[in-house]
């Protein structure tokens, strides 16, 4: 075949085909490079012997290999091999899983004791560096790693839940508890006003547009979080808020092993909000009334009662105002302890469920290894309208289909159901404690307690639905191939493709509808993502130097459809959403695309002289479709270096430390914060009509900025790897410098210019912080372990300039020298006390004893907007956690302590302060002693909520009362297993069998009020506590 | 080496994408851009988004992009109604405080202060976006372009005369901008504003054409031009002429403005005042001059998905709370009992010459016919006095015995008065203001006799003492019984912004201010020979059962008839500073245009807000001071200006 003809083809050919073809030309090219003897051309011998754990167990199922070659076997049941190798062979590698691989010279021996130790964390390991890997010792960058050994401790919903406290500078928070709901991860700070501040996922080398959830925690090897810039800055415009890369599990030559995890556990609301029972809701209603002077200070009246309470009560036998009556004697003594309080609570809320299976099944020869799993997580939810269910199946595969040539991939199809659910709280929390919830034959009111703007939220629950689905396939796939003089190509294909439904349906009878006629929604969206990446690879030792040089080609495309309909008036309700075109009326259509691209082109080069100098250096060029033409490319640089002070000869004699690197870096890093199509501008519709004339109007809703940029973040960082104690203590010690610039905002104009905001690169940002891991092995004896992992974080966030300069912004809250997000309001003094009447009279009339207290920082005596200040900020001064590990002959444990300090959360507590509806039960401000003439004379001096007023809803300056320190220390999880021995295993030919507990959420320690110090803004999801009983299974 | 050179190539090609200029080029369906005002399918939905911005004024979640300033829903009642003199608060709703009750919410962070100020501006700076591009349409005639061009004219007049009132001096934008970032902002004199509002509507009035057909029903003609211009030249001379740059020929030109309308043969009364919101006629009515247009179409009501979002709200607010009352149930004739004002119960005693001004009648819903009868209230033995401090009944005070025949059995059934709301005032208590018992009872016998009448009543029956914040006399005119769901929001009647009754009303009061009262009292008896009973009219029984007045079906006009010396005579407290005439000018269009929201700009325009709002509104006759006939400047413009200036320069006095 001549060249010509060959090119020719190649050119006509698509991308794919084009590689199979050069690969097909690969292998008949390259197939036969010199250097590769087969084993049977050799002289031969037998060697044999023993493969055992430290203490002194056999370890069936280890793989013994001849280093170099392709000979190999796998250890019996008795843990014992028999191997036939080459005279020439040198050196067996024995392995098996979650234990350190060891290299044992053959020499003239023929029986071998190999005891394997069990992996921990040590400078051996490998770590996912991004389009490539590098041994933990040879890192430059600060990389944070979770293998799965460390996942397996505890048990998770989701990677990100997984990664909590395992990597310092990593906040991962669960702000939302819903089934479902993922964790929200932070690796250092925020740094974006505007976009993202979550970091660029990465799953099997396929950088993800949208979350992970649908990743089984245990399809999962290794979690590597890259930090700092000289890690990030291979992934350019999208790597400044870090980059957690995710790889899944692969099969491993030898025999099938089938691993089975499940869980199954109960949800317990971890803290349950108090609101007003019966008898205090009356006394508090009285109280407001008391206020105006419309209810007699002396002792109350069933009379004066009832015009307090929702009009049209006569009606209700065993309505509220009944029950009122009944609590008084003829003689008008009034018993509080006879009314029963209704627990609305209890009727939306239930035990939850959750439950988990993972099995999966992975093994192959030294050619061909495969891995396939399954999994199925269900989770029945504290509230009764929410439930979520997964499953997902996964095929990974790695191929050598030459000496020279390898194929793989990995494949994910996963599915949820999630069941979202109205909301129900409203109505719990306002709801009269008095009211019933249904009548005497079962059947629910529509308004208990007759309130016409209370309907029952138990209805919700069988009268509403809002069901959200997802399929999602994740695939990657690649080739990859040795070439000549050390070099190696890869060519990685990754697809995620999700189609998205969103159906909601509200019956006449849910709260939506209030007794109208129902209606639906249907919409839903597809997601298409591919990426495309092509890599050279080349890595040479000449003497003391070692130089590894990656060069990388990309390119990247979403796309993104959806459309939805709304329709009224449903002629049935039986069909839900399924069939709204009998529906008589559309209120709403919409459909929408969106598709961006992004080319790149990386080069990456590793130098290392004699193992103790080592530089890494890498420039990524990055260009967008969506920023205007002209503007699309930017580079993002960086360097790193690092030195392993303990090869220096100097240290050699040292018997201290067994591990010493310095490291330093500097990188640049983008965000992609700007959306498609920002640049040019755009109309919104809206719709009009003339004198029965449909019409359409455009108006301005955009403006167009053409010059929009990538944010961009300069980082500074250094750091300390040690080992002590031959490695009995091991750590790391990070501190870094972010400077983010061009920052990306919704700056807000005036409305007078005819916009109200527009997407501006301005103002600056800065993160800066320290970052301590430290491992240490406590004890280590044969029957006895423990060790203990810390973490403390500490970061500073700042805005450091915005658009006016050094000026702040308040009206979006942003002040120079604070965190991105601050609490700006008036500060809260407390309550105006009785005897405070003097001062309060310079204020005019508008402050009474019991009314809210804030600061006049000003000192004018008027409340105005300048008297606002900077009330805290959300952002902890510090996070820590720690986790300890104890074994214990068969048993095991370990406990995750999770800390918090210094952050502020908002949460209004509901408070209804007129005298209508039920609150959340707080110590609020009221009289307790009168006058002959009825004048308040004493208090209860309460300062944590005002005096309920009957004439005022939203008392003034209420806000200010909802600030609480969110500090917490929290023992997130604690796990006692136990396995079962070996000796009894081996009879069942079972590998590993354990049994655990675990408790979630175990306990909290905070002051702040809420259900919870990281998702309590709301009453909406409360936060589970989980006690779980599972299995760890390997045949 | 044959082969080395095949893997460089191969290799070579598999980096080579194809052109990467190509491959990243934004492919955009969704979204259309500002070129597209270029062309005149373009330009007339820019010319409709300037109409379209109105609909915020009715309440509307969606109006316009973004949602920070997007969301009305309770917005411009407030404005217009809370605070003022005839409208009290009810139960519900956020922002009585703020805006009825003048306490200190009502400062520049206010949400209403804030989307009012942003919805205004959007609408001028898309009338000006429009007027900007207008030059660059290729295939509109001069013809259709002029006529477009005074329409937006009118709108940003429009809007910049609905912001002037409430806010006083303004930033005043003329011209389009949508590539610039503008934030060095500065207000103009309130009467550069006045000025350059007069000078628009001369323009648009100028080329306007008289009427529409059908299909265009809605945009702005000569006449609603002419209107807002006589309008906008009483309000410069009504009051700080000087702030305003009121002019002495202005009530000549208001005059003259508003009897071209008048004289214009273009419109007419509707005889019966019932029919000016009579909702099949809203569409076809003689005596609009200009609505804010609503559909059934869901569409294109802007209804949002659950119906909630826009159409025209104002269906709501005005609503008693009968729906949880004996017999009664929610349905879609009633609505929706938001009940965020009510009528000032003194005012509705008084306001109304109830023997002769069918207005009161027409004005305000009474009666609710029993849809619930299993509720229905049954007959008690005996009914007992009820102490009014303490609200317990005295049982050893049996004020009425039912007869034993009844006892037990329902008040009414199905179709029977439920519920009367009646105009009959006993008098037997110190105050009925407030919704609480009374706590000091006047005369013990008018009291009773109350009571008594309410225990036969074979319904529930609440005469004006009784009044509160949850019952008052349903205000009427903005019932929407032609949505098609009982919780449906999105209401499909039109928004009357001018009418022709008003124009008569201003005719008359620029001829009194002259001092021309034979003029004034001419267009004022036009007005009120409507508002009586038409000859063969049959009255509502209230006006010979309560009002004092003859139950027949003779015409009322005569009665109805004012003289100058009338329109003359003082009514207010002398020494407070009322004019009486202004203060009859004030009282007859409440009671023409009692509920269109209109109120608080009246008496802002009169200089009347504080005195007038400490003589009748009770809730805010202790908090409202001077500063308060100016609402607060939204900080969420003052914050956003840079250079950052003197609060002076931006805030209204009071307000920092």
């Amino acid at each position: 075949m001549t060249m010509k003809k060959r090119l020719k083809k190649l050119l006509l050919a698509t991308k794919l085909t084009l590689i199979l073809i050069c690969f097909a030309g690969l292998f008949n090219g390259f197939g036969a490079i010199p250097g590769n003897v087969s084993a049977e051309q050799q002289q031969t011998k037998v060697i044999s012997g023993k493969v055992t754990d430290e203490t002194n167990q056999a370890v069936p199922g280890a793989s013994v290999v001849v280093k170099g070659t392709t000979i190999g076997i796998v250890t019996d049941m008795d843990g014992k091999f028999s191997l036939k190798v080459p005279e020439s062979a040198k050196v067996l590698i024995v392995s098996f899983v979650g234990m350190t691989p060891q290299e044992i010279t053959i020499g003239d021996k023929t029986t071998f004791s190999v005891i394997l130790v069990q992996e921990t964390i040590g400078i051996d390991e490998v770590v996912a560096v991004g389009y490539g890997t590098v041994r933990k010792k040879d890192l430059t960058g600060s990389v944070s790693s979770v293998t799965s050994a460390k996942l397996a401790e505890r048990s998770s919903f989701s990677a990100a839940q997984a990664m909590q406290g395992k990597a310092a500078g990593v906040v991962v928070q669960q702000t939302n508890a819903a089934p479902g709901a993922d964790a929200k991860v932070m690796i250092r700070g925020n740094r974006s006003l505007k976009a993202t501040n979550e970091p660029l996922y990465v799953v099997d080398g396929v950088p993800l547009v949208v979350g992970l959830s649908e990743i089984s925690q245990s399809d999962i090897e290794t979690i590597d979080i890259l930090k700092d810039a000289s890690a990030t800055a291979i992934y350019g415009s999208r790597g400044a808020n870090g980059v957690v890369i995710i790889t899944t599990k692969k099969g491993k030559a030898g025999k099938a092993v089938v691993d089975y995890n499940g869980y199954y556990g109960i949800q317990n609301q971890a803290k349950e909000l108090a609101l007003f029972n019966g008898p205090e809701w009356v006394e508090f209603l009285r109280e407001a009334y008391r206020t105006t002077g419309k209810y007699p200070v002396t002792a109350p009246t069933y009379a004066m009662d009832v015009v307090m309470l929702p009009v049209g009560q006569e009606n209700d036998l065993a309505g509220i105002g009944f029950k009122i009556q009944s609590a008084y004697d003829p003689d008008g003594s009034w018993h509080p302890e006879r009314l029963q309080s209704t627990d609305w609570y209890g009727e939306v809320m239930r035990q939850g469920q959750v439950q988990n299976h993972e099995i999966s099944v992975r093994g192959g020869t030294d050619k061909l290894k495969v891995l396939a799993s399954a999994t199925y997580y269900d989770e029945k939810g504290l509230l009764k309208t929410q439930d979520y269910s997964r499953y997902s199946a996964r095929v990974n595969f790695d191929w050598e289909i030459s000496d020279h040539v390898t194929i793989g991939g990995q494949t994910q199809f996963s599915h949820f159901d999630r069941n979202d659910g109205p909301n129900v709280f409203g109505g719990v929390t306002s709801l009269s404690p008095l009211a019933n919830v249904r009548n005497a034959d079962g059947v629910l009111f529509n308004r208990p307690g007759n309130d016409p703007q209370l309907w029952n939220p138990v209805l919700n629950i069988t009268e509403a639905k809002i069901l959200k689905r997802k399929d999602r396939f994740l695939g990657s796939y690649y080739v990859e191939a040795k070439l000549p003089f050390d070099i190696k190509f890869r060519s990685n294909f990754g697809l995620d493709f999700g189609p998205y439904l969103d159906q909601r349906f509200y019956g006449g009878r849910s709260s939506d509808r209030q007794g109208g006629k129902a209606r639906a929604e249907n919409g839903g969206d597809t997601r298409t993502m591919y990426t495309w990446e092509n890599l050279l690879y080349w890595n040479k030792k000449i003497n003391d130097h070692s130089f590894g040089a990656t060069f990388l080609e990309s390119i990247q495309q979403e796309k993104f459809e959806s459309s939805r309909i709304n329709v009224l008036d449903l002629p049935y309700e039986t069909q839900l959403w399924y069939n709204v075109g009998s529906s008589p009326t559309i209120s709403a259509v919409s459909s929408n695309y969106t598709k961006w691209q992004l080319a790149s082109y990386m080069g990456r080069i590793n130098y290392s002289y004699k193992d103790k100098y080592l530089l890494t250096a890498s420039a990524r060029y990055d260009g967008a479709s969506r920023l205007a033409p002209g503007k699309k490319w930017v580079m993002f640089p960086s360097a790193a270096l690092a030195w392993r002070i303990n090869e220096e000869g100097f240290m050699k004699d040292n018997s201290i430390f067994n591990n010493l690197k310095l490291r330093a870096g500097y990188g640049i890093t983008g965000n992609s914060a700007i959306d498609p199509y920002k640049t040019a501008g755009n109309l919104a519709y809206a719709r009009y009509n003339f004198g029965g004339t449909n019409m359409m109007a455009f108006y301005q809703n955009e403006m167009p900025n053409p010059d929009l940029k990538w944010e961009k973040t300069k980082q500074y960082n250094a750091g300390l790897d040690f080992g002590i104690m031959k490695g009995r203590i091991s750590g790391v010690i990070d501190v870094y410098l972010q400077n983010t610039s061009d920052l990306l905002m919704d700056r807000q104009l005036p409305q007078v210019s005819g916009f109200n905001s527009v997407v501006y690169n301005v103002g600056k940002t800065r993160n800066k912080g320290i970052e301590v891991t430290i491992n240490s092995q406590n004890i280590q004896k044969p029957h006895f372990s423990w060790s203990t992992d810390f973490i403390f974080a500490r970061n500073k966030e700042e805005i450091v300039e915005l658009y006016g300069g050094k000026n702040d912004d308040t009206g979006n809250g942003w002040f120079i020298g604070q965190p991105l997000q601050v609490y700006y309001d008036y500060k809260s003094l407390g309550i105006w006390q009785l005897g405070e009447e003097a001062e309060m009279a310079k204020y005019g009339t508008q402050f009474k004893p019991g009314m809210i207290k804030v600061a006049d920082t000003d000192g004018d005596y008027k409340i105005t907007a300048a008297d606002r200040q900077i009330i805290g900020s959300t952002r902890p001064k510090f996070t820590a956690s720690m986790t300890n590990y104890i074994t214990y002959k068969n048993f095991d444990l370990n406990f995750f302590l999770n800390a918090s300090y210094g952050n502020m959360l908002q949460f209004d507590r509901g408070l209804s302060f007129n005298g209508r509806y039920n609150s959340l039960k707080v110590n609020y401000w009221r009289v307790t002693e009168y006058d002959a003439s009825g004048a308040a004379i004493a208090s209860n001096g309460s300062n944590e909520a005002p005096r309920p007023n009957n004439g005022v809803e939203n008392p003034a300056y209420r806000s200010s009362m909802n600030y609480f320190d969110a500090s917490f220390l929290r023992l997130s999880s604690a796990t006692l297993g136990y396995n079962l021995p070996k000796s009894i295993l081996a009879k069942v030919k079972v590998t590993k069998f354990r049994l655990y507990t675990t408790v979630q959420n175990a306990f909290v320690i905070t002051n702040f009020p809420g259900t919870d110090p990281e998702s309590g803004q709301d009453f909406n999801n409360p936060m589970p506590r989980t006690f779980m009983f599972g299995v760890n299974l390997s045949l | 080496m044959k082969k080395i050179t095949i893997y460089i190539v191969t290799i070579l090609l598999i980096f080579s994408f194809s052109s990467c200029n190509d491959y990243l080029k934004e492919e955009r369906y969704t979204d259309v851009g500002y070129d597209y005002f270029k062309t005149k399918v373009g330009m007339e939905a820019a010319v409709t988004g300037v109409y379209q911005d109105m609909r915020w004024y009715t309440g509307a979640w969606n109006q316009g992009g973004n949602s920070t300033s997007g969301g009305n829903m309770e917005a411009y009642f407030c404005l217009t109604e809370y605070g003022t003199d005839f409208t009290w608060e009810g139960t519900d709703g956020g922002n009585k405080d703020a805006f009825n009750k003048y306490l200190s919410g009502l400062n520049p962070q206010q949400d209403v202060i804030n989307k009012f100020w942003n919805n205004n501006y959007k609408g001028i700076t898309r009338a000006n976006t429009a007027l900007m591009y207008m030059k660059d349409v290729p295939d509109m005639t001069d013809v259709q372009k002029t006529q477009r061009i005074a329409e937006l004219k009118f709108m940003r007049a429009y809007y910049y005369y609905d912001l002037v009132q409430h806010y006083g001096a303004l930033p005043l934008i003329t011209e389009g901008n949508v590539t610039q970032v503008v934030t060095d902002f500065k207000r103009s004199p309130v009467s550069d504003v006045y000025k350059q509002i007069i000078s628009d509507l001369k323009a648009a009035y100028a080329v306007l054409p008289d009427v529409y057909q059908q299909t265009d029903r809605g945009r702005a003609t000569k006449w609603s031009a002419s209107h807002l211009l006589a309008k906008v030249y009483l309000t410069r001379i009504s009051s700080e002429a000087s702030v305003r740059g009121g002019k002495s020929t202005d009530l000549d030109s208001a005059a003259f403005y508003s009897e071209a309308v008048i004289n214009s043969g273009k419109f007419s009364l509707e005889s019966n005042f019932y029919n000016v919101f009579e909702q099949n006629n809203q569409k076809v009515s003689k005596e609009i001059i200009w609505d804010v247009e609503y559909t059934k179409d869901a569409l294109f009501s802007g209804a949002g998905s659950s119906g909630s979002d826009g159409g025209n709200q104002l269906h709501l607010y005005w609503v008693t709370q009968y729906d949880v009352k004996p017999g009664m149930i929610r349905d879609i004739a009633n609505g929706r009992p938001w009940k965020r004002m009510r009528p000032n119960p003194a005012i509705i005693n008084s306001l109304w010459d109830r023997k002769n001004d069918s207005r009161i009648y027409k004005t305000f819903k009474r009666t609710f016919i029993c849809n619930n009868p299993g509720t229905a209230t049954k007959w008690a033995k005996e009914y007992y006095y009820i102490n009014p401090s303490t609200n317990a009944e005295d049982k050893t005070d049996v004020i009425y015995t039912t007869p034993a025949a009844l006892v037990g059995k329902p008040k009414f059934k199905a179709g029977d008065t439920a519920i009367y709301i009646s105009p009959k005032f006993y008098g037997g208590l110190s105050d009925y203001s407030t919704t609480f018992p009374k706590q000091t009872l006047l005369d013990k016998a008018k009291y009773r006799q109350m009571l008594i009448d309410i225990a036969k009543a074979p319904y529930l029956y609440i005469p004006v003492d009784k009044y509160d914040t949850n019952n008052f006399p349903n205000l009427s005119k903005w019932l929407d019984d032609q949505r098609p769901d009982i919780n449906y929001q999105a209401g499909s009647r039109n928004f009357h912004r001018m009418r022709l009754a008003e124009t008569y009303l201003i005719a008359a009061e620029a001829y009194g201010r002259k001092g021309d009262f034979a003029n004034a009292v001419k267009y004022i008896n036009v007005i009120r020979s409507r508002a009586a009973y038409a000859e063969g009219e049959t009255k509502p029984a209230e006006v010979a059962k309560v009002d004092g007045g003859v139950a027949n079906t003779s015409s009322t006009a005569s009665n109805m008839l004012v003289t100058e010396a009338m329109v003359k005579s003082p009514k207010l407290p002398s020494g407070a500073g009322f004019d009486p005439f202004v203060d009859f000018m004030l009282e007859e269009r409440g009671r023409e245009l009692y509920g269109e929201l209109n109120r608080w700009e009246d008496l802002a325009r009169t200089g009347t807000l504080v005195a007038r709002v400490r003589l009748y509104n009770v809730d805010a006759a202790a908090n409202i001071k001077d500063y308060h006939k100016l609402r607060p400047i939204p900080n969420t413009y003052t914050d956003r200006l840079l250079p950052i200036p003197a609060i002076a320069d931006v805030q209204n006095p009071g307000y920092y």
